[in-house]
């Protein structure tokens, strides 16, 4: 027999503005790793923290990203 | 009237199996090495789809305006496939295929599912996506966050 499936969907909505550097690290950290639940429990405690510095790396250089950005708005002006 | 849980269509199942659908840029048998044009729309709560609706509708999708056009995002513009079918995970019994995030930006709108459909055969569709409630945006943006790419998490998987 063959299965076929469709995949889970995450829904992000903004009020106002954009996703913040957070929404995009996760968005990002997302399509990076992705965390089983069918492996070894060591072996998906080590993903998830693997995981967790990634986002917080993403999101380290993302807000300095958009830091950039802006000064380099104001600097235009 | 409803948006019917998230599923794959029945048409899109008897659509592969008859050469109906090509997420492929390369190795088409029956035409030209052109991959299908793949669409998002968003459906309100006053919507009825679900996995037996073979063709895209206008009913109760999300009106235009408000950051949403009609017919929702297309994969030869503002959308894309990001993974053509493979089958290189583990184990590689599945084929799986992706879709880069949607994403609506100076949106104004609230919306319960979505339907993906194939615009380059008659509109006929591939799955429908249930939000899990009604979802609203305000002078933001709306994204759809597609999951991994990969055995157990893509958006289209044949085990």
């Amino acid at each position: 027999m063959i299965n076929a499936a469709v995949g889970d969907v995450n829904i992000l909505v903004t009020n106002n503005g954009g996703h913040s550097p957070e929404e995009w690290a996760e968005m990002a950290t997302n399509q990076i790793i992705f965390v089983g639940g069918n492996s070894h429990p060591v072996i998906v405690d080590q993903a998830r923290a693997f995981r967790e510095q990634i986002h917080k790396t993403l999101v380290h250089y993302f807000t300095l990203a958009q830091e950039a950005e802006r000064n380099a708005l104001i600097r235009r002006t | 009237m409803a948006v019917g849980s998230t599923a794959m269509c029945d048409s899109f199942k008897v659509d592969i199996l008859s050469g109906g659908m090509n997420f492929n840029t390369t190795n088409r048998a029956l035409s030209a090495n052109t991959q299908d044009v793949f669409k998002i729309a968003l459906y309100t709560s006053s919507a009825t789809i679900s996995n037996t609706t073979t063709a895209y509708t206008a009913t109760g999708e999300v009106a235009a305006g408000g950051g949403y056009a009609t017919g929702g995002l297309a994969t030869n513009s503002t959308w894309s496939i990001t993974q053509v079918p493979v089958s290189t995970g583990t184990p590689t019994t599945t084929a799986y295929i992706n879709f880069a995030n949607a994403s609506w930006t100076s949106a104004t709108f609230s919306a319960d599912g979505a339907l993906i459909y194939n615009s380059s055969n008659s509109n006929r569709t591939v799955c429908v996506l249930n939000f899990g409630g009604t979802k609203t945006v305000s002078s933001g943006t709306f994204t759809i966050q597609m999951p991994t790419a990969g055995t157990g998490s893509s958006i289209i998987q044949i085990a």
